[in-house]
This record gives structure tokens, sequence and C-alpha cells, in this order.
């Protein structure tokens, strides 16, 4: 009986004759194993996924590790709607969510999202019509019922094909936050309570501080991301904060006949509050 | 960012492996097909591996997963036998070329 690769051969030597094993069991540890078999951490991880279906190992995973697999998945998957990473580095973190998926249990759906940079343009004609229709709510005193109703039918019109093109890829961008806001909050919470259990122990443990720091850098690396998709939708929105700002008015003003703008305003208004709470959250100690 | 770099992917370190079921029989697999001295090695140590093993200090039987191997000649030795040739400073009996067994015996 043979492994069908060779890498997970040298794994399994590796951690027979690692002298961290106590007894059966042996943390994982990248840095060992690159330094012992060369190579890069998640190789060995993929390597050892053979191990495990071969039942020769084990994996024992705490919710930690859980977190981790969501936390690359969520990342992968907004870098890659908001363009901010090259698609063989998107394919790269999806690679890493998969391993981490197949020992966590977890299935990687395929992802079909839309990408911002590609439709740059449209959200640029977007806020241009945003632009004419604020306009137009402003001026709705200064002209005649009849001229209002002529003019914001065909600035309507003009913004029902817009919309038609940024529909998908707000959604997608709306979708891929929620991912990371929903990560980013359970890391918020899982710190808090383990910040919580070493007061309440009253002295500090090696695993907590791994654990607690982690975390904080994970939600301090989706703050930057968050930040930097704020400065990307304000570049291809410029009136972002003026839309967002009359987005209830503008609403109960054209709702009714175009229903399509209820639906950019309240996708650019979620995807505003999200962008702001996850900006804006206080992390603490 | 690798893993073990820092960032939120030091997590993996959180991830506990248990050696189960019988691995010995994946180790007659190792001939030499590789390219360094591990697979040498390993391929004349593979019949130690499936057989029984015996620590040369004290000749009784020693089980791998409760062993303390060279790192050299993967001789196995008994946790109490290696803790012996490390107070020591003493020598691997069998290819005599490694002497740090309190290396080895950290945290055990």
């Amino acid at each position: 009986m043979s492994l069908e690769h060779e890498a997970s051969r040298r794994i399994l030597i590796s951690l027979l004759t690692d002298p961290h094993r106590s007894g059966r069991t042996i943390y994982f540890d990248p840095d060992a194993l690159s330094a012992r078999l060369g190579g890069q951490a998640w190789d060995h991880l993929e390597a050892m996924i053979e191990l495990g279906e071969k039942g020769l190992i084990k994996f024992h995973f705490t919710k930690e590790v859980e977190l981790l697999f969501r936390f690359i998945r969520a990342r992968a998957r907004l870098e890659h709607v908001a363009g901010l990473k090259e698609v063989d580095e998107v394919a790269d973190e999806l690679r890493k969510a998969k391993i981490l998926g197949r020992i966590v249990g977890r299935d990687l759906e395929v992802i079909r999202d839309q990408r911002v940079p590609d439709h740059l343009e449209a959200l640029r004609a977007l806020s241009v019509q945003l632009g004419k229709l604020l306009k137009l709510l402003e001026g709705k005193k200064l002209v005649s019922r009849e001229v209002y109703e002529m003019v914001a039918a065909s600035v309507l019109s003009q913004t029902a094909n817009v919309v038609q093109s940024t529909e998908q890829v707000l959604s997608s961008l709306r979708t891929a936050l929620a991912e990371l806001v929903e990560v980013m909050n359970a890391l918020i919470q899982e710190r808090a309570r383990i910040l919580g259990l070493r007061d309440r122990l009253g002295f500090n443990l090696e695993e907590l501080d791994l654990v607690s720091n982690s975390y904080l850098s994970g939600i301090e690396e989706f703050r930057r991301l968050l930040q930097q998709i704020d400065r990307l939708l304000r570049g291809a929105i410029p009136n972002w904060d003026e839309v967002i700002g009359s987005a209830q008015k503008m609403s109960s003003e054209f709702a009714q006949r175009a229903p399509f703008v209820d639906v950019v305003l309240k996708q650019m208004t979620s995807i505003n509050e999200m962008l702001k709470a996850g900006i804006e959250t206080e992390l603490g100690r | 960012m690798s893993a073990g770099s820092g960032g939120l992917e030091d997590l993996l370190k959180r991830l506990r492996l248990e050696i189960v079921g019988d691995f010995r029989q994946y180790l007659n697999a190792l001939e030499q097909t590789g390219d360094g001295s591990w697979e040498v090695a390993l391929t004349e140590k593979a019949e130690a591996f499936a057989g029984t093993m015996e620590c040369p200090v004290d000749r009784e039987e020693v089980r791998i997963e409760e062993s303390v191997l060279c790192p050299i000649c993967y001789t196995p030795y008994h946790v109490d036998c290696a803790k012996i040739l490390a107070s020591r400073s003493e020598k691997c009996w069998k290819c005599e070329r490694f002497d740090r067994f309190d290396l080895l015996l950290r945290g055990r």
C-alpha cells in the first residue's frame, strides 16, 4: 500500500519523528515543517489531507480554525469583488480556504461575483444619474409640475439603463461585505471573550495571547480592507455622501414610479452602513 | 502572507494532529526514489518501523509513538533511556553521530 504523493510520505515521517510530538498528538507547526521539509505551510497542510483521508492522521480543530476558514474565504471574496488583487492571487487565497474547508468539513461554494473594476464606467454613469435626480428634487418647487414630470421621466428612463448594469455588481459587493462584516463581528466577540477569560483567570497564557493577537490582526486587516473599498467607491461615485444623505428623500420621491431607484439606493445605504460600522469599530484594549 | 508569519494565519498553530491508524504499511512504501538522505536513511529503517523496534539501551521493545528517534539514523529509544543519554551527553549508540538528546526531550 502506498501514499499517492511523495509529500504525504515525507509529512508522515516528519510527524512520526518530530521531537515535539507528545504521544500520538502534535500541534501543526508551519515554521517547523517548513524548516524540516522546505516549501510552504499550505502545501504541507494539503499533503496532510491525504494522510487524513487514508485514516493515518486525525485533525482536531477548535472554532478558531473554523473562523480562520471563514476569514480567508471572506477576504478572498471581497478582494476579488473589489479588484484589490489579481486573479491568480485570489485563486491562491481560495486554495487556502479550500484546504481549510476540507479539514473543518466545510464546502467552498463557487463564487460568481462581479468585479467593481469591470463596472467603473457604469458606476460613474450611475453617479451622474443620481446627481441629476438630486438636482431634480432640489429644483422641484422652481418649475411647473408638467416640466418637472417631463424631465423626471427622461432622467428616470436614462437611470433605468444605468441601474441595470450596476445592480449586479453592487449586489455582489454588498454580499461580500456582509460576509466579511459577519466574520469581523465574530472575531471581535471572540477576542472580547478571550480577554474576559484572561481577566477572570488573573494571568496570561501563551495560547490566549496567540489567539487574541491573531484576532486583532485579522480585525485590523479587515478594517484596512474596508477603508480601501470606501476609497474605491468614493472614486467611482464621487457624490456618494450626497446621495446617501438624501437617499430617503429620493426614495420616497421616485420609488413609486421607478422601483429600481429604491433598489439601488437601498444597496448603497446598506453598503455605506457596513463600511462605516466596520471602519469605526472600537476595539478596546 | 504565509502561514506562521503572523496575522490571523497564526491560528493554524491551533490545529492539533493525532497520528492514528496503522501507518507502518505506508512506511514500507518508502523507496530510494527521492533526492536526499531522508529517503536513503528511511529505507534502511523501514523494516524496523514495520517490525518490532528495540531500544539499544535496555534492549526492550519500544513503540514508535512512544519513542524518541535519533534524527540521523532513526534508531528508537525509550524516553527514559533517551533521558539517560541526554543527562550524560552521550552519542547515539547506533550511529554515534548525534549527542543532543536533550533537544529532543524538551517538554517531555
